[in-house]
């Protein structure tokens, strides 16, 4: 069974079910390059496993933004 | 080509020295390409300028505030706009994308714009795309 979310800013349907990992999983997005919010709150990249998508979610799914002259 | 007004392009040397000695870094937005858009050819012009926080607050390294970037990006879409490069300064060396920019170059669509401020006189600014990390620069028209 499928819910419906906002993913950056457009409805998408997802399994009933999917945490945030898995998410970006199927979005092929590595954890580590990504930040992520969930209805207002940026998540914490430890928790991601553990929080599940509820039918009417709104996730931002921002890439890192840096780089520099480095070294 | 990424067509820039000469008034934002002097916004951002001015962000860039005005954050000195460390790096400037912001948003560049403008309407969707109707040209080539996501080809070499494609065609975008800027309409607004984001000056965005470097949270690094280095002069070798910068890293957009994740708060400040969603909020932003929320800003952008609600204009029916689209994020159309991504600024930052190199303090003390030239306008080219380094290891690390490439590293962090996850906006295959975007432009990267570079202020060199090498030369504090003569800011030096090119644009380049950034693709499965190769580096391409991209023509600037400035009006």
């Amino acid at each position: 069974m499928a819910i419906t979310v906002i993913l950056n800013g457009k409805k998408e349907d997802v399994k009933e079910g999917m945490s945030v990992s898995d998410l970006l999983a199927v979005k092929k997005i590595r954890p580590e390059v990504v930040t992520v919010e969930l209805n207002d709150n940026i998540l914490e990249r430890e928790k991601y496993n553990k929080i599940f998508l509820k039918q009417s979610d709104r996730i931002e799914l921002v890439y890192y933004m840096g780089g520099g002259y480095a070294f | 080509m990424l067509i820039l007004g000469k008034d934002f392009l002097d916004k951002i040397i001015e962000h860039s020295k005005r954050a000195l000695p460390n790096e400037a870094c912001g948003i560049l937005a403008g309407p969707p390409s109707c040209i080539g858009q996501d080809k070499e050819d494609s065609v975008r012009r800027v309409n607004r300028v984001y000056e965005m926080t470097n949270a690094d607050k280095s002069p070798e390294t910068f890293f957009m505030d994740a708060k400040e970037q969603l909020k932003v990006v929320k800003e952008i879409r609600s204009l029916g706009i689209e994020m159309v490069a991504i600024y930052h300064s190199h303090v003390a060396s030239r306008a080219y994308p380094s290891s690390h920019d490439v590293e962090l170059a996850f906006y295959p669509e975007a432009s990267y714009v570079i202020v060199s401020l090498k030369d504090k006189d003569n800011p030096n600014v090119r644009a380049f795309k950034i693709r499965d990390n190769k580096i391409t620069e991209e023509k600037m028209k400035i009006e």
